[in-house]
């Protein structure tokens, strides 16, 4: 079995090799990088059965890492095994979402529980699944009717049943409307708690649709799916991570 | 009710200075006739104020000029109703003569300053809540689980890989931790004191972050016993760490200095991180926000700036007078 670790702290990174060395000597650490996004990087290149990812890391956290990998491996991506040193929040969502993780500093008895898992495992867990529940946002208390857009000294109200989809760019958001597109003073992440849970749906890491405006879903040979929207030509990915939620009943 | 009710005792003490006074200078007829004059009108504001106060706000903090408003109301209905009603009680026909404009200016006059009484009380008040709200936000501040969870995985890493360095690390953390016991047990802080603590907190991170972290702490000597609130700057470079070194794959510097420019004391911590306060990770900038409210609880007179650095970088700058 081949595995990867990846972990900002250098120190924790390797006490976790040197646990996993005890706890599971036929398994071979192929490497050990200090971030998501090589993370990602090397899952693909090595290929490795289990990715143990730090929660808390720059340019990319381990989510993202993990949903990365499941988008670009698909399949083939390794099983995935959460490792953090303090978040109460964190352990609550990995218990919901089932998800596999270990508490820093490695405490030997919880690791031989992973490893155990690991080895035992007959059916792969639904990564996919799993990852949609830990990227959930909260909802907020309230939610939108309608969004409020400003373009020079006018503030343009749309309705959220005028809306086809949101397009996140960088700090801001883009709203996609039948016959236009106008930009939002808010990053995505934090819009997409407020709209009404139901009715709109991620799909991608940038972009949230409305069900309403979905009139089909396409899935091509290699299992990629597209959405095409009733009143907008463009067609939508769905990444690897939502694409479950678009299958027939 | 026990905010009335010492109003209620202001108010009547006061309203007796009155009395005192006319009659010393000859108002009135007598005393007596003063006294019943001046606690009624006084005595009538004060249940105008208070009841328009429950009427309108519940009891809540009033909005400036609206209150403003009320209390010249009063003053006015306190003037005609408090002087109707002691005439009433001392059986004197009411009438608007010269001695009712000589009232008048006098309540006004007695309102403003009993305005200005209650206004300066309650400052004091709120600036007392300000102080310990900062207080505890500051203890809080210092037991960051994450920090402390953190050290403990780190120190428990190199305790069998490398012994020494888990020793070393301990003792930075051990530093750290007195600095900031004693901190929290003080008003005042030296310059010395507050870098030492910055010292082992940033000498911890280093060991936790490898050679992502570098940094450095320029204090000149003849600034060590220069005053300080307690923790001050330690908050801004938890945040330079947090906001732009840690989240920045290849890390960067933080750079904390003090100096001396005519009789300004300059304190700054610049680093090279993702270049925002709060943005990039989605902080709420409450670490800074608190910081600027003690440095002007501390120092009137003092300058907070913040920004990105043209070059990439963030760096926050004190300017205190000395």
């Amino acid at each position: 079995m081949k595995a990867i670790i990846a972990d900002d702290e250098p120190l924790l990174a390797l006490s976790l090799r040197t646990a996993l060395a005890e706890a599971w000597p036929e398994l071979d650490v192929a490497a050990v990088v200090p971030n998501g996004i090589e993370a990602v990087q090397a899952a693909e290149r090595l290929r490795p059965e289990v990715a143990f990812l730090d929660i808390q890391m720059p340019g990319m956290t381990g989510l993202e890492a993990a949903e990365e990998i499941v988008e670009r491996m698909g399949e083939a991506a390794p099983a995935i095994v959460f490792v953090t040193a303090y978040d109460e929040f964190a352990l609550k969502a990995f218990d919901l979402a089932a998800v596999d993780y270990v508490l820093k500093p490695v405490a030997p008895a919880r690791l031989a529980q992973t490893v155990a898992r690991l080895k035992g495992r007959r059916t792969e867990p639904d990564l996919a699944a799993q990852l949609r529940l830990l990227l959930a946002v909260p909802r907020a208390e309230q939610t939108l009717a309608h969004v409020r857009a400003g373009t020079g000294n006018t503030v343009r109200m749309i309705p959220l049943e005028e809306v086809c989809y949101f397009q996140s760019s960088d700090k801001y958001t883009s709203v996609v409307t039948p016959d236009a597109e106008v930009l939002l003073r808010m990053p995505l992440k934090e819009l997409i708690g407020q709209l009404p849970a139901g009715r709109f749906q991620q799909i991608h890491r940038g972009t949230v649709v409305n069900l309403a405006e979905v009139a089909a879903a396409v899935r091509d040979e290699t299992g990629r799916v597209v959405l095409r929207l009733r009143r907008r030509k463009e067609a939508l990915p769905v990444s690897r991570v939502y694409s479950d939620l678009f299958k027939a009943m | 009710m026990q905010g009335f009710l010492f109003a209620l005792i202001a108010v009547g003490a006061f309203n007796t200075v009155i009395a005192t006074l006319l009659t010393l200078v000859g108002y009135g007829g007598g005393f007596g006739e003063n006294l019943v004059f001046s606690q009624c009108i006084g005595l009538t504001i004060l249940l105008l104020i208070h009841v328009g106060w429950r009427a309108l706000w519940q009891g809540a903090k009033p909005p400036t000029g609206p209150f403003i408003a009320l209390i010249a109301t009063a003053v006015v209905g306190g003037w005609l109703g408090g002087s109707f009603l002691a005439s009433l009680l001392l059986g004197m026909a009411w009438t608007a003569g010269r001695n009712a404009w000589v009232a008048l200016a006098v309540t006004v006059a007695a309102g403003v300053a009993g305005t200005w009484f209650f206004w300066s009380r309650h400052r004091a008040a709120e600036m007392e809540r300000q102080r310990i709200e900062a207080q505890l936000k500051m203890l809080q501040a210092q037991i960051e689980p994450h920090f402390l969870f953190n050290t403990l995985a780190n120190v428990d890493a190199l305790i069998q890989t490398d012994p020494k360095r888990a020793r070393a690390m301990l003792g930075h953390f051990n530093d750290y931790l007195r600095a900031t016991l004693a901190a929290t047990r003080r008003e005042s802080n030296t310059l010395a004191d507050e870098f030492a603590l910055l010292r082992g907190y940033l000498e911890v991170q280093r060991m936790r972050m490898g050679e992502r972290l570098r940094f450095s702490l320029e204090l000149p000597e003849q600034l060590a016993q220069a005053d300080l609130p307690p923790m001050l700057l330690q908050p801004i470079v938890e945040n330079a760490l947090k906001h732009g070194i840690e989240p920045k794959v290849e890390g960067g510097e933080v750079r904390v200095s003090a100096r001396e420019a005519g009789d300004r004391l300059f304190l700054e911590v610049a680093d090279t991180g993702l270049g925002s306060a709060n943005g990039a990770t989605g902080g709420t900038g409450v670490g800074l926000a608190n910081v600027r409210e003690r440095l002007a609880v501390a120092f009137p007179g003092a300058q907070f700036e913040a920004g990105p650095n043209p070059a990439g970088g963030y760096t926050v700058r004190l300017s205190i007078p000395r």
